[in-house]
């Protein structure tokens, strides 16, 4: 039974790389153990031309002797081999098939004139160099921990041997680099150039070895140098026969990676793909210190990914998708996780990951999103399967209406003992002021959360100051004064948006429990609630002043909490000094910043901070770039845009009495400060 | 309890043991425990298949979280190991059956997923009962399922009549069926030689009744669909807009900006401009509020918005602000956004986005600095009256000293002195005291541009172009170039200084340089100044073409189609779907009589669709046509791209099936039109023997600073 697992091992190398490691043990061990005879297996052009023996062709670069050097060449071989054929060529057998038999023959033609008998060096330093040159940023540790680019890797490994070999130079492994080279210039690098491609592998070899990867993905490899342009994948495509074209279907697979590019979630909704195509994204984006796009493409392939806390949610689609969809769906199922979980990361995923499985064949069909209301997929999908599955087949019919019906977010069978329904009206203010005190940009990104602890499908109808809406009724005239403009809202599923775009009523029937009701977007007369007037000059080249003042700009009856402001400070900032007339301010040397802290700051009342930052002396010559200034802040009860909740009324058929509250707070959404 | 315990390398051998054990397992906890194990370590990517009779075995365990584990283990090998999808057969049976609707539709969808040929016929026969199940959760399953029954076998789903089955559940009474049953047509649609999705009115309006009823994806499957009306009457096409607009309150980007796709194709429909004028204000605000979704849907709504208002530039021309950068913003929503800001740049906001871009230019990331610089000088061109303060902005940016900020800066002064001639001379002193910072080749074409033209305005400009000469032959071509126009101009007009360096440049280019462009500048220039100079002088100090900005803007034609794909890649990428999506079908305003008369220009249409992916690659005659005349204008449209500099673009898609489905006539004016073109690129290459990969005489040196004054001679 063991071996069977042994086999299952050695099958899951890919093909090409597996033959040549298992020829070279076959054969120089037969070669050690005088089971085969040398003399019919080196490299002899002689004999090949005069007696035809065409296998010394092969058989020269599968066999060496057996040695303490041997060990480590054989892994090198299955190492580098296998990661060029499962990454580089990203499992185009052929290609690398074409590869080898291509490096070998040019290896046996120098041979030719150099008389050298046995080539397996060559085959390795071959194999080797491309490696090098696909991963040249990688690091690579050799021989007691010596670290370099893996781009001298073939360079370092030729010396070695050679002061091994007692200075003597090692031609075997040259012409090994000197055939992958050349076959690195005609495939990769003269094509690049826009010349032709004068190598292409034989379409007689993808026949023998069919392409059981993503067709046509262009694949580079360990920074921006090397692109392996293999085959175009117009073989492999024209093969597959399907046209793909646009359309809403979220792609072809969902993953979720942890930080360390450990694959915690996979699920591929396309049988021509392999898991391995998760690779592809690890080493483009994960390793990859600098991505400037969400979303990546390689030949026809495209990953979307969204991170969040440690985690990247990937969705990997090969057809003209619908970005914002994928998007809001990656974002959907953040939320949904949190639903159930608490939190969404690393650890709540592998904690349950078997449901997050079980969610995902619910939440996406085929790519098709599909009902991702938490509180439905609460009804039938369960943390602990604690019910029994009788009570399941009961409820199954409820469950189906609901998870497909018109208000699928709300259970009709929800009761309490009292009906209540809790309102927060929670207001982010955006300011960018210019460093002259110009207002660039004010606006205020509100959110309506409600709680909702209804029994029964309650109608609720909800009312604002909306400027429009009052304008419209002649008898509200008055009241219209401090009405509150509003840019443009968007509405949770449940709001009837036809209705409101006919009169501008809100009406709805609540989800039960919390959800986001509205968001909303005002830029007219926005109310700032605080006011910073920052002084900052830089006295030569070795000391900044800073003077900042902060003023709380709404009524004396009110007060924030948590008041923070972030100063920035240059980066060769060596130390600071600095006096708050209230509050705790620091400097933090890690974020570049000094950190004044005011836990509580009544209204209309004002704080200044004194301050000097010390420099260090600089060679650099770029001029500080200064960041502006950030501050955050919370204030209860007030609302930056002046809106209210005029309204909620809650009709339902068994006409309970229900109690509404309703709570305003103002946050700092981007709140920055230029000086 | 937490499952984490078990991402870790397990052994088969253990992990049957642990199955196949004997010991008392009440509620299979220990058999749950053995499967989770195995699902994390096929997460994992460990191969577990050798697994397959001892799982398959659980299958008749009656608990539904065992029965999900065993199907995903199912999905994920049936496609090495067919002879245990044959095992589990049996049971896909039975539970088709079940009285337990989640169960059906749970047994449908894992066969659908099982590419094995005895499954997918066992498949059919129940595929057909559950698409008129009496439970809508079993319906809606089975809709998608015909999805990947078609994949799978698109002549089983064509003959077996599951596209009329489809067809059917478009009226059905439960609303994600419908959706369903559209997402499902759309997709086969778009794959089909020979269906194709054709929406009447009476069809669509019943879809936009369902819209209110059902779950966000579902309509935007339905409004996705909508796409595929096509309006006889303007009034159709009002009355659907005003029925999508709710729509735009929608709080999920996906149905927002799809939503938004529908209502811009429906106004290439529509007659009046005042329904069409009332459509753009609706569209404003909700694509301002995009700005407000987390930083990927604005990267998505960014990239739209730059394709929107460049067809409707009455939108959002008043909110520029919201298009400022914040300093935390990640960088490639800054980059987008600075397009756009270019873009809605007017006489009246001028003086607002000339002072971000300066901030902007003093940032951290190079990439973002240099487009903000670039932005600078484009700004000049593009509005006079700023063309000032912009230089004055630049001048102090070159005294920053940032090596890249000045390299940039000379870049884009050379335009502003290309489209102001003589005009802000005075800043030539300070230009020339960077001259050793110079690196870039681009830099370094336009700064020997500069003192080529200004050539008797420099006192010095000899000794400068001596210094550059000093490392003629290692400079890149577009340098060499440069220097070659450069010193033959100083010579024309100051030919005491130039006299001495003119044979040398001449020499040099005609003898010692392998690059056809340059030699043969080298011998024309050659023989004009030793045959007539009165003439040399005409061609080479002529005057030159004025540039516009009004070069950056897209192709109208292409820009047509992107509209078309709202939402999607191609959208974000600036790139037609059929360039990097192999077999992909093509999107067009379909011609009705409802048809604005400005769009109906269908061969162009037709014509470009298939040599757009040609056009993409190769120096085709269109290709220059189109290419401004402003030398940053070429690499903007692309800034944004991402990753899709590597694109392998196939452009050998079969035109003949692309058009298959259109009427005769179209066919015929595309091809004859194709024709036309390729016939027109051999010409111009025939005329052009010295034409190489970088472009040709004519066609590259708008791009190449020096060549300018080589344009009037073409001409």
């Amino acid at each position: 039974m063991a071996e069977n697992e042994l086999m299952a091992a050695y099958k899951s190398v890919p093909i090409v790389t597996r033959t040549l490691v298992t020829a070279t043990i076959l054969f120089s061990l037969g070669v050690a153990f005088h089971l085969v005879d040398f003399g019919l297996i080196f490299l002899d052009w002689s004999r090949i031309i005069y007696k035809f023996h065409i296998h010394r062709l092969f058989t020269s670069f599968v066999v060496t002797g057996i040695n303490m050097s041997f060990l480590f060449d054989l892994y090198f071989l299955f190492t580098y081999g296998s990661q060029l054929e499962n990454e580089t060529f990203a499992g185009r057998s052929a290609d690398f098939a074409w590869f080898v038999i291509f490096t070998c023959l040019v290896s046996s033609i120098v041979a030719y004139f150099m008389g050298l008998m046995v080539m397996f060096q060559a085959l390795l330093l071959s194999v080797i160099y491309l490696w090098s040159q696909a991963n040249s940023e990688r690091i690579v540790s050799f021989m007691f921990g010596v670290r370099f680019k893996a781009v001298y890797f073939p360079w370092v490994l030729v010396a070695y041997t050679s002061i091994m070999m007692g200075a003597a130079i090692p031609w075997e492994m040259l012409t090994g680099i000197a055939s992958a080279h050349t076959y690195y210039f005609l495939d990769s690098v003269y094509p690049a150039m826009g010349g032709p491609k004068l190598i292409p592998t034989p379409t007689l070899l993808y026949k023998l070895l069919p392409a059981q990867e993503v067709a046509g993905a262009v694949f580079t490899a360990g920074g921006t140098t090397n692109v392996f342009r293999t085959a175009q994948g117009g073989a492999a495509a024209d093969t597959a026969g399907h046209r793909w074209g646009s359309g809403n279907r979220l792609g072809y697979a969902f993953f979720i990676y942890n930080q360390k590019g450990e694959v915690l979630i996979s699920r591929l909704y396309r049988q021509d793909l392999k898991r391995s195509i998760a690779d592809i994204f690890r080493i483009q984006v994960i390793s990859n210190t600098d991505v400037r796009s969400p979303i990546i493409t390689l030949g026809s392939t495209s990953f979307f990914h969204v991170r969040h806390e440690n985690l990247y949610i990937v969705a990997l689609t090969k057809w003209n998708a619908n970005a914002a969809l994928i998007f809001e769906f990656c974002y959907r199922v953040i939320n949904v996780g949190r639903s159930y979980f608490g939190k969404f990361d690393e650890e709540a995923v592998k904690a349950n990951f078997v449901l997050i499985y079980e969610l995902l064949d619910e939440v996406l069909d085929f790519g098709y999103p599909q009902n991702s209301e938490a509180d439905t997929l609460k009804m039938y999908i369960t943390t602990e399967s604690v019910k029994s599955e009788r009570a399941v087949m009961e409820d199954s019919a409820k469950i189906t209406i609901q998870a497909t019906g018109a208000t699928s977010w709300r259970r009709s069978d929800v009761k309490y003992r009292k009906n209540e329904a809790f309102i927060d009206v929670i207001e982010s203010v955006n300011l960018l002021l210019s460093a002259q005190g110009n207002v660039l940009r004010a606006d205020v990104a509100g959110q309506i959360m409600m709680r909702a602890y209804l029994s029964g499908t309650p109608e609720c109808k909800f009312g604002l100051n909306d400027k429009v809406l009052l304008e419209k009724d002649p008898s509200n005239r008055r009241k219209s004064s401090n009405a509150v403009e509003i840019d443009d809202c968007q509405f949770h599923q449940c709001v009837k948006l036809g209705k409101f775009d006919s009169d501008r009523t809100i009406s709805f029937i609540p989800p039960d429990g919390e959800f986001e009701l509205m968001r909303y977007r005002t830029s007219d007369n926005i109310n700032l609630p605080f006011k910073v007037h920052p002084v900052v000059i830089e006295i030569g080249k070795s000391k900044i002043e800073y003077r900042i003042l902060v003023k709380a700009n709404f009524s004396s009856k009110l007060y924030a909490n948590n008041v923070v402001l972030n100063i920035p400070t240059p980066l060769n900032t060596a130390g600071v000094t600095c006096t708050a007339s209230s509050g705790k301010a620091k400097y933090v040397p890690a974020e570049n910043s000094i950190v004044w802290k005011i836990p509580r700051f009544q209204g209309q009342s004002e704080f200044t901070l004194t301050g000097e930052a010390n420099l260090t002396a600089m060679t650099h010559k770029k001029a500080w770039s200064r960041p502006p200034i950030s501050m955050d802040f919370q204030v209860l009860m007030f609302t930056s845009s002046g809106l209210l909740v005029r309204f909620l009324k809650v009709f339902e058929k068994n006409n309970y009495q229900s109690v509404k509250w309703v709570r305003y707070m103002t946050k700092a959404g981007n709140y920055q400060i230029r000086f | 309890m937490s499952d984490a315990k078990f991402f870790q390398r397990g052994k088969i051998q253990e992990l049957r043991l642990e199955l196949n054990s004997d010991k008392k397992d009440r509620n299979y906890t220990r058999k749950k425990q053995t499967l989770k194990k195995i699902v994390a370590n096929m997460t994992m990517g460990n191969d577990m298949s050798s697994l397959h009779p001892d799982v398959i075995a659980c299958m008749s365990i009656p608990v539904l979280e065992v029965k999900k584990m065993v199907y995903l283990f199912l999905i994920n090998y049936a496609k090495a190991k067919p002879e245990m999808a044959y095992e589990a057969i049996q049971t896909f049976r039975r539970d088709v059956e079940d009285p337990n609707p989640l169960i059906r539709a749970l047994a449908i969808r894992t066969m659908g997923y099982i590419h094995v040929d005895k499954v997918t016929s066992c498949l059919i026969q129940p595929l057909r009962h559950c698409m008129r199940d009496q439970d809508p959760y079993v319906r809606k399953t089975a809709a998608v399922c015909v999805a990947k029954l078609f994949m799978q076998d698109r002549h089983l789903v064509e003959n077996a009549g599951f596209i009329d089955l489809l067809r059917e559940m478009l009226v059905d009474s439960n609303p994600s069926v419908v959706a369903n049953a559209v997402a499902a047509l759309t997709e086969i649609s778009e794959r089909s030689d020979h269906i194709q999705l054709q929406l009447n009115m009476s069809i669509a309006s019943k879809l936009v009744t369902a819209l209110n009823e059902c779950s966000e994806w579902g309509q935007t499957y339905i409004l996705e669909s909508l796409m595929f009306v096509v309006p006889q009457e303007p009034g159709d096409a009002e009355m659907l807009a005003e029925r999508i607009a709710p729509r735009l309150q929608h709080a999920n980007s996906a149905v927002v900006l799809t939503a938004v796709k529908v209502i811009v194709y429906l106004m290439n429909y529509m007659s009046r401009e005042e329904d069409i004028l009332s459509m753009c204000k609706k569209l404003s605000p909700p694509l301002v509020t995009l700005l407000s979704s987390g930083p990927e849907v604005q990267y998505v709504g960014l990239r739209n918005i730059l394709l929107v208002i460049q067809k409707h530039p009455e939108i959002l021309k008043n909110d520029i602000k919201i298009f400022f950068c914040k300093y935390n913003d990640p960088i490639y929503v800054k980059m987008a956004k600075l397009e756009i800001m270019f873009r809605l740049a007017s006489e009246h906001n001028v003086e607002q986005v000339l002072s971000e871009l300066k901030e902007y230019a003093t940032e951290v990331d190079v990439d973002f600095v240099r487009k903000a610089v670039r932005s600078i000088g484009r700004l000049a061109v593009k509005i006079e009256s700023t063309a000032q303060r912009c230089v004055e902005a630049l001048l102090e940016l070159i005294q920053t000293k940032v090596n890249y900020v000045v390299q940039e800066s000379i870049v884009v002064i050379k335009d502003i002195f290309r489209k102001y001639p003589n005009q802000y001379e005075s800043i030539i002193g300070v230009l020339c005291e960077n001259l050793d910072n110079l690196d870039e080749p681009e830099a370094k074409a336009a700064m020997i541009w500069i003192i080529g033209q200004y050539a008797d305005r420099i006192e010095n400009s000899d000794e400068l172009l001596d210094d550059f000469l000093y490392t003629f032959l290692e400079e890149t071509v577009e340098v060499q170039l440069a220097l070659l126009t450069a010193t033959v101009k100083l010579f024309i007009k100051r030919p005491t200084a130039g006299q001495d360096l003119v044979p040398k440049v001449l020499k040099w280019a005609t003898e010692e340089v392998d690059n056809p462009d340059l030699r043969d500048r080298g011998y024309i220039y050659w023989r004009l100044l030793s045959t007539d100079v009165a003439a040399a002088k005409a061609v080479v100090l002529s005057e030159k073409p004025h540039i516009s900005t009004e070069t950056d803007n897209m192709d109208p034609v292409l820009l047509e189609e992107l509209l078309l794909h709202i939402a999607s890649l191609s959208a974000i990428y600036h790139k037609a779907p059929t360039t990097f999506i192999p077999h992909c079908k093509p999107r067009f305003l379909i011609p009705s009589p409802a048809l604005r008369r400005q769009n109906y220009n269908v061969g162009r249409t037709l014509q470009h669709q298939d040599s757009y992916s040609s056009l993409h690659n190769s120096s085709s005659a269109q290709f220059h046509q189109s290419q401004s005349n402003v030398r940053s204008s070429q690499s903007d449209g692309d800034d944004g791209n991402g990753g899709l500099d590597e694109f392998v673009s196939s452009p050998k898609q079969p035109q003949h099936q692309r058009l298959s489905y259109h009427e005769q006539s179209f066919e015929q004016v595309a091809e004859a039109s194709i024709g036309n073109q390729e016939y027109y690129e051999q010409k111009i290459n025939a005329e052009n023997p010295y034409r190489t990969d970088t472009g040709a005489v004519g066609g590259s040196q708008a791009n190449k600073g020096g060549g300018v004054d080589l344009m009037s001679f073409d001409l």
